[in-house]
């Protein structure tokens, strides 16, 4: 796949830092309202590792990974992705967003093709690596249902797969999981860290679950907000897979979750004016 | 989920609407044998399909049926376009969404019949002030629907497909077209029933040729059995429109989508 090559030959910035965000603030103004939604924010992604931003709603994770994967390009400090600056969406950083953004008019298989037909891959060209992506999310026997037709785990293992055919240098993941049941999240979970794994993926992945935060990241980015900035990132030096009941798992998440308990106490004084 | 699989339950659907029909034309029958109107106020049903044998014997209703198809196709097809792009402008553009989108919604409403005075004048009494009466029915519509389906896509998908790699036109044609069938189905249908109706209207009023002329010669013949004939082949052209291009439209996007259009 693709997705290692970047790492081998790193482009720009420090060695192997694919997405580099210095000095990050974005402000959304509106009539009545200015909000600092992210303050003065750096962060660094590195090839093959997986960086998982967490903090309540409202610190501007989602607005980060916006910036970073190029759908809002209005903020200021600088954003470089393999050393050159991000201006705008990328098949190079391909999305998964929360809401399963599936075109209702394809089925399965076309869905994943799509990024592939974009590009003027030929069809004999593009059915087997439709075929390897679906067999990679477990839905080869779904190729030719429609969206409608799948469950939200299902959707969301359709987006996966599509994202990963245009060949993505790194993975941009939204909250994904947060609108599944317990159980999907957790075998999804499960599928994401192996499916990261076998073809060394690179991930930004985006979630206000602390759980999911350390069971997923490599590295936790723990934001706080009014305004958003970095708190604290936490490495995560645990074995793969994780689970959910992983005593190690639990000790990191108890961990993560004092500092943003923490940083929501400092926070308080504002909200009191 | 429904399924095609014919049953017992299916088959007495087609025996029930069967003795319907049955029903209706037995009445009928028994309505004119009281002569309670002089038959050639009121047929009784063998009378109308002996004109109705006669007519597509004669070739009249075939001619009939062609001239007014090929004058829908040509005010539709045209209509398709026209709206489109109306719907498109009104669309991408808010200035165009207050000013145009104002006065198509206002149009909309208006009966495309009363186009007919005013393409006389423009026309004469010709073909091209028919066709365009059936422009006047569908344009709006369409143009209503083209703009709901644009507004009606999720913004979504088209950053989806942006980071997917699409570019602006990519974009425009691989997610904002595809993604308007389902408002244009039904728009597109509204438009065709509209639009048709005008047509039956226009060319009962002045046109030579196609099925609402053929209408006003039976009239005139004082041949009350023609014009019952004539008006079956309306309902049947209407209702095979609707079912094998609509219809079929509509199981495209209900099997896809997974609701009716």
């Amino acid at each position: 796949m693709a997705i290692v090559e970047p790492a081998a030959t790193p482009r720009g910035g420090a060695a192997g830092t694919l997405l580099a965000l210095t000095n990050i603030s974005k402000r959304f103004q509106t009539e009545r309202q200015d909000t600092l939604a992210l303050d003065d924010v750096s962060l660094e992604v590195r090839a093959r590792e997986i960086v998982c931003i967490v903090g309540p709603s409202g610190c501007g994770k989602s607005t980060l990974l916006n910036i970073a994967a190029g759908i809002d390009p209005h903020f200021a400090g600088t954003a470089t992705f393999e050393g050159q600056p991000i201006t705008g969406m990328a098949r190079e950083r391909a999305v998964v967003f929360q809401e399963p953004a599936l075109f209702p008019w394809l089925n399965v298989r076309a869905n994943v093709e799509f990024g592939l037909k974009l590009r003027g891959v030929p069809k004999a060209d593009r059915t087997p690596i439709v075929d390897q992506q679906l067999a990679l999310v477990n839905l080869s026997k779904f190729d030719r249902a429609y969206i409608h037709e799948l469950s939200g785990g299902m959707k969301q293992r359709v987006q996966l797969a599509r994202a990963l055919a245009v060949e993505p240098h790194m993975l941009m993941m939204d909250e994904p999981f947060a609108a599944l049941d317990a159980q999907t999240r957790d075998d999804l979970q499960l599928e994401l860290q192996s499916v990261a794994g076998r073809i060394g993926a690179t991930v930004l992945f985006v979630t206000h679950n602390v759980r999911e935060a350390v069971i997923l990241g490599d590295r936790v980015v723990v934001m706080s907000r009014g305004p958003g900035r970095v708190r604290r990132v936490i490495d995560i030096p645990l074995s793969r897979p994780r689970t959910p009941d992983d005593h190690d798992v639990a000790d990191f998440a108890a961990m993560v979750r004092a500092e943003l308990q923490e940083s929501s106490s400092e926070a308080e004084p504002r909200y009191a004016i | 989920m429904r399924f095609s699989v014919p049953s017992k339950e299916t088959g007495y659907r087609a025996l029930r609407i069967a003795l319907f029909y049955i029903a209706v034309i037995g009445v009928w029958w028994g309505i004119a044998r009281a002569e309670i109107w002089s038959p050639y106020l009121f047929p009784a049903p063998d009378a109308v399909f002996k004109a109705l044998r006669t007519n597509l014997e004669n070739g009249q209703i075939p001619a009939a049926v062609l001239a007014s198809l090929q004058r829908m196709a040509i005010g539709y097809v045209v209509s398709f376009v026209l709206g489109m792009l109306l719907g498109i402008l009104i669309a991408s553009s808010k200035w165009a969404n207050e000013t145009v989108g104002g006065v198509v919604l206002g149009v909309q409403s208006l009966p495309s019949i009363t186009w007919l005075p005013l393409a006389v004048l423009w026309f004469g009494l010709s073909e091209q002030a028919i066709i365009f009466v059936v422009l006047m029915g569908s344009t709006f519509s369409i143009a209503i629907s083209a703009r709901a389906g644009i507004l009606g896509i999720p913004p979504l998908l088209q950053r989806a497909a942006g980071t997917l790699g699409a570019s602006r036109w990519q974009a425009y044609l691989y997610v904002v077209l595809p993604g308007m069938i389902p408002a244009m189905v039904q728009g597109m249908k509204q438009g065709w029933s509209f639009a048709w109706r005008s047509l039956m209207a226009g060319e009962l009023l002045f046109v030579s040729a196609g099925l609402g002329h053929l209408l006003d010669v039976g009239r005139n013949l004082n041949n009350i059995a023609m014009v019952f004939s004539v008006m079956f082949v309306i309902v049947i052209v209407g209702v095979a429109v609707d079912r094998l291009i609509f219809g079929r439209a509509e199981r495209w996007v209900q099997e896809r989508w997974g609701y009716a259009a």
